[in-house]
């Protein structure tokens, strides 16, 4: 099924002799549980849970934007410098980000404006994710990193409301 | 129902195979029947797994695994042993994961916690395998997917292309750079000599 041997086969020989990981305990009891969960519907929710939805997301997206920004933790070293630093408060605010467009009703077909609209959104998310995974290859500077993730949370919040407006506009 | 015995065997996931009743009766969501693939095959996943994906991640990737495995039985063919149809279910949940932005965004975010440690050199230890575990988690997820679907479940360029939606070229220069890696990673740091410092004694 592999390709030929070639001079790396003994480190695929002590790659293929590491031990197994055993799984965790509890492992076949969640299994056991989601498979005792009924199946979640296929139907769209209905109109009114679909609006107190996007309220609330829409509320938590307003409240997170007037949020004071954090001043970085002075000149404090090692993980806690990192975990406090501006761009890791840009990673937090993009993983939220990313959780409210997971809440809100899958897209359907609308305006085609708006349709355009949120793929164009999409398409650069997509880029600015793309440099961003090949930065352990080709590294970037600091304030290189932190423009593209102040970029990432800024479009993520367009397409955040380009969804938003458009789910309201679906359910009215 | 009691948790099913994990069999811990020198069997490859894709080899792993049950007798046809057992298929039948998982098929028809019959509990203990369910219970012997995940027996069967639960060891073999999990190592998969977590070769493959931060350990963060790896007890949902396992239980998201089964869950689709379970839900696919009735359309499995029987063609193949079942092990390797549950291996593809596997690999692609774990590509799903690497490639999803939310998730890469976690991982990366999770990398950046832990620089400080990853920053270390990898230290000599008793047995290799621990300095090549190490050394794995070091790579890039894509290289670490590629090196381990080529170098131990035997994928061909062309399948890691199918798998990752890339070219077979693309597999071919992620694994060489692995394997470079991985050796830089695993080499002895050079002795004094080889850095060319002065010898005890020796006027520099």
């Amino acid at each position: 099924m592999s390709d030929a041997a070639g001079p790396d086969a003994d480190l695929g020989h002590a790659l293929r002799a590491l031990p197994q990981v055993q799984p965790p305990a509890g492992a076949w009891a969640g299994i056991e549980a989601a498979l005792a969960r009924p199946a979640r519907p296929h139907r769209a929710l209905p109109a009114l849970a679909l609006i107190a939805v996007c309220l609330v997301a829409a509320a938590v997206v307003l409240s997170t934007r007037r949020l004071p920004e954090p001043v970085p933790a002075g000149i404090a070293t090692g993980t806690v410098a990192v975990a406090d630093s501006p761009r890791a408060l840009l990673i937090r605010r993009s993983a939220n980000l990313e959780r409210l467009l997971e809440a809100l009703p899958a897209e359907r077909a609308g305006r085609a404006s708006t349709g355009y609209t949120a793929a164009l959104l999409e398409d650069r998310i997509a880029l600015v994710d793309e440099r961003l995974s090949l930065a352990p290859q080709q590294p970037l500077s600091e304030a290189s990193t932190e423009a593209l993730w102040q970029e990432r949370v800024t479009l993520l919040d367009s397409l955040m409301r380009v969804r938003y407006a458009s789910s309201v506009g679906r359910s009215l | 129902m009691p948790a099913p015995r994990i069999y811990v065997k020198d069997v490859k996931l894709h080899e792993v195979d049950l007798p046809s009743e057992t298929i039948a009766r998982a098929r028809r969501g019959e509990r203990d029947a369910l219970g012997a693939f995940y027996g069967a095959c639960a060891a073999q996943a999990y190592t998969l797994i977590r070769r493959l994906v931060p350990v963060s991640a790896a007890d949902d990737l396992l239980q998201e695994a089964f869950l689709d495995a379970i839900r696919a039985l009735p359309r499995f063919a029987g063609e193949a042993p079942i092990g390797a149809w549950f291996r593809r279910i596997v690999v692609n949940r774990c590509y799903q994961h690497l490639r999803s932005p939310w998730h890469r965004s976690r991982d990366w975010f999770a990398d950046l916690v832990e620089s400080v440690d990853r920053a270390a050199p990898v230290a000599p230890a008793p047995g290799l395998a621990i300095d090549l575990e190490r050394a794995l988690q070091r790579l890039s997820p894509a290289a670490r997917l590629v090196v381990w679907l080529h170098d131990v479940e035997g994928y061909t360029h062309e399948e890691i292309g199918a798998v990752t939606d890339r070219t077979p070229s693309f597999s071919k220069s992620q694994l060489a750079r692995a394997h470079a890696r991985l050796r830089m990673l695993l080499s002895p740091p050079p002795t004094d000599i080889e850095r060319g410092a002065p010898l005890q004694g020796e006027v520099p």
